[in-house]
């Protein structure tokens, strides 16, 4: 059977391969990362929710008493060193390096810089269901956008977005 | 099709229907089978009508398949995330279980089951969109088809499947094109590995159909990556122009008779190689043809596309090479694809062009002289061999070619309009003469 089977076999074990590999890190990252909440900024708001997801922008991601590496190119890696804060969490450092393991209640979030800003790689999009678009269009339209974001992070960066909090409401919990 | 062409179709067919069974029944060896299998390989298509039907099938297929992306794209909250993916993941689990069984399996219903393999990759796609709603997965845009194309390129190699192979060469095609504007420094790669990894499938399955499809797929990522490379027209028409030298040498080369795999698909694919070639080639020389399209191109001004000049090198040189071996073979006739020839020999004019100061119009006046060698090659070749569709190409390309130099350049309205009136009744009265000879030509074969 394997002898006459091996080519679907090859093509299931390769599909089914790919549908793990795509979410892996954010499940390790949901089930071991840290904790971390940051305050979300509004990127547009006129257009917060695109489609069938919100477009996500965080407080920590823009420059302000931070100082940021000097010559960054649009593109480049760089890390966002955050400390623990109420309601949530704040920027501590920037830097090209990994800052290796953080002390406790710190964390460090990979990004990219996009030129004006920073964007934290896989936290930037939160899909929402369509039976729930217009209350996440009328919550975000009345807060411009802004609210919290839980997510999870690994020690190597990788964060997976876990829910956002806007006014009471809580979207993308599954 | 010949009544002869037929009933080779039917026993290749019948042929590889029963060689499984021959083995199981210990009849035949796996290397006997093998060998059988190679010497007499499946026609792309078992019939005109199995094509039609397969065709059907797979169209049934992608619109189903449209339909679940859409229902994932609904979002069904109702559903736990679990069981949503559960359930995606078992629809397409049964549609490669069910269809291989209809396909290979009993192959009672082998065109239906096809597609429904292929329906199960769709549903894979599908499924890679669910996974990234579930967990908010959000990478770059191109990441989902690149994802999805293994799976559709694992389907083509292991199934030998020509609707896989053509859902991988678009899927990838397209992540090749994201991946180029985000890797600037290894643009260049993504269209390589696409043209290492779906070319050597079309020549093993002789694929015609696969083969121009591939070729579309790569001279496209190509050129996107060298435009994102450079933001510069150069190496764009740079990437073109080697792509279609590439095709052309492919066209011309495999007149060469030799036995053994490799040359017998060569030649085979080779009609499609040059009618890819000539297309190309003549699209990039109508464009160059224009003064304001060629004064901005030069191979002085690459810029950051410099490197591109290797590549189109190397495919200059491979096209180069693929002729000499043809020479060397002692029973190549160049001669016998001219138009192909011309392809050739335009692109080496354009390149020379691009390599003159593009102040002096170099450019322009060598374009122009492509065109006008192509469009007589092609009316040579086909009066010669009888052919209507070449001599109509050439004969088209010709007027198209001097209608454009006449609506480009400003002058007197007389002038434009007795050279207009002449074109007309010279492509009416050669086309006369040539259907007139095309009928004679075909009564006295007939006799």
């Amino acid at each position: 059977m394997l002898h006459r089977d091996w080519p679907i076999l090859a093509v299931v074990v390769v599909q089914l391969g790919v549908l793990v590999a795509v979410p892996a890190r954010r499940v390790v990252a949901r089930v071991h990362g840290t904790g971390v909440t940051l305050r979300t900024a509004p990127v547009d708001p006129y257009d917060v929710l695109s489609g069938y997801y919100v477009t996500l922008a965080y407080e920590v991601e823009r420059p302000g008493d931070v100082p940021y590496p000097a010559d960054l190119k649009r593109g480049e890696a760089i890390w966002l060193l955050v400390q623990r804060d109420e309601p949530a969490w704040r920027l501590a450092g920037v830097s090209r390096e990994s800052p290796g393991e953080p002390l406790e209640g710190f964390v460090a979030l990979r990004a990219r810089w996009m030129g004006w800003r920073a964007g934290i790689e896989g936290a930037g999009r939160l899909y929402i269901p369509e039976a729930r678009r217009e209350e996440a269009d009328r919550v975000l339209r009345e807060h411009a956008g802004e609210g919290l974001v839980d997510l999870r992070v690994l020690e190597d960066g990788t964060a997976a977005l876990v829910r956002l909090r806007v006014g009471g409401a809580v979207f993308g919990e599954r | 099709m010949e009544p002869l062409e037929r009933q080779e179709r039917v026993f290749r067919a019948r042929l590889h229907h029963e060689l499984p069974l021959w083995r199981d029944e210990g009849l035949l060896g796996d290397d006997a089978l093998g060998v059988l299998a190679g010497r007499y390989p499946l026609p792309e298509e078992a019939g005109g009508s199995g094509v039609a039907l397969l065709a059907v099938y797979v169209l049934g297929a992608l619109l189903i398949g449209g339909g679940v992306l859409s229902f994932v794209a609904w979002h069904w909250e109702s559903l736990p995330a679990t069981v949503q993916l559960a359930l995606v993941t078992g629809v397409m689990l049964g549609c490669h279980a069910l269809g291989w069984w209809w396909w290979r399996g009993d192959a009672s219903r082998p065109r239906l089951g096809h597609a429904l393999v292929v329906l199960g990759t769709l549903v894979f796609g599908a499924d890679i969109a669910l996974v990234a709603q579930v967990f908010h997965v959000h990478s770059d845009w191109y990441g989902g088809f690149g994802a999805w194309a293994l799976g559709a390129l694992a389907g083509a190699w292991a199934l030998r499947s020509m609707p896989h192979l053509a859902l991988a060469a678009i899927l990838a095609c397209v992540w090749s094109m994201g991946y180029a504007g985000d890797h600037r420094p290894l643009a260049g790669l993504a269209p390589l590995a696409l043209a290492a990894l779906l070319v050597p499938l079309a020549f093993l399955e002789r694929s015609r159909a696969a083969y121009a499809l591939v070729a579309l797929a790569v001279t496209a990522a190509l050129m996107v990556a060298a435009g994102a490379e450079a933001a510069e027209g150069s190496a764009v028409a740079l990437a073109l122009l080697a792509c279609t030298a590439l095709l052309s040498a492919h066209g011309l080369a495999t007149t060469l008779e030799r036995p053994g795999g490799l040359a017998r698909a060569a030649a085979h694919l080779a009609p499609v190689a040059a009618a890819l070639g000539v297309l190309g080639t003549t699209g990039a020389a109508y464009v160059l043809s224009f003064h304001e399209m060629a004064e901005d191109l030069s191979l002085g001004d690459l810029g950051e596309g410099g490197p591109w000049i290797a590549p189109a090198a190397a495919a200059l040189l491979a096209a180069l090479a693929l002729l000499l071996a043809a020479a060397g073979s002692g029973t190549w006739r160049p001669l016998d694809h001219p138009v192909a020839l011309a392809a050739l020999g335009s692109v080496v004019l354009l390149i020379l062009g691009m390599a003159l100061p593009p102040q002096e119009l170099w450019l322009t006046g060598l374009a122009n002289l492509a065109l006008a060698s192509l469009a007589a090659a092609a009316i040579a070749g086909s009066v010669r061999r009888l052919e209507r569709g070449g001599f109509w190409f050439g004969v088209l390309l010709a007027g198209l070619a001097i209608t454009s130099r006449f609506l480009e350049y400003r002058t007197e309205l007389w002038l434009k309009a007795v050279v207009f009136i002449a074109c007309g009744v010279a492509v009416l009265l050669v086309g006369v003469l040539f259907e007139q000879r095309l009928r004679e030509g075909r009564a006295g074969h007939a006799a």
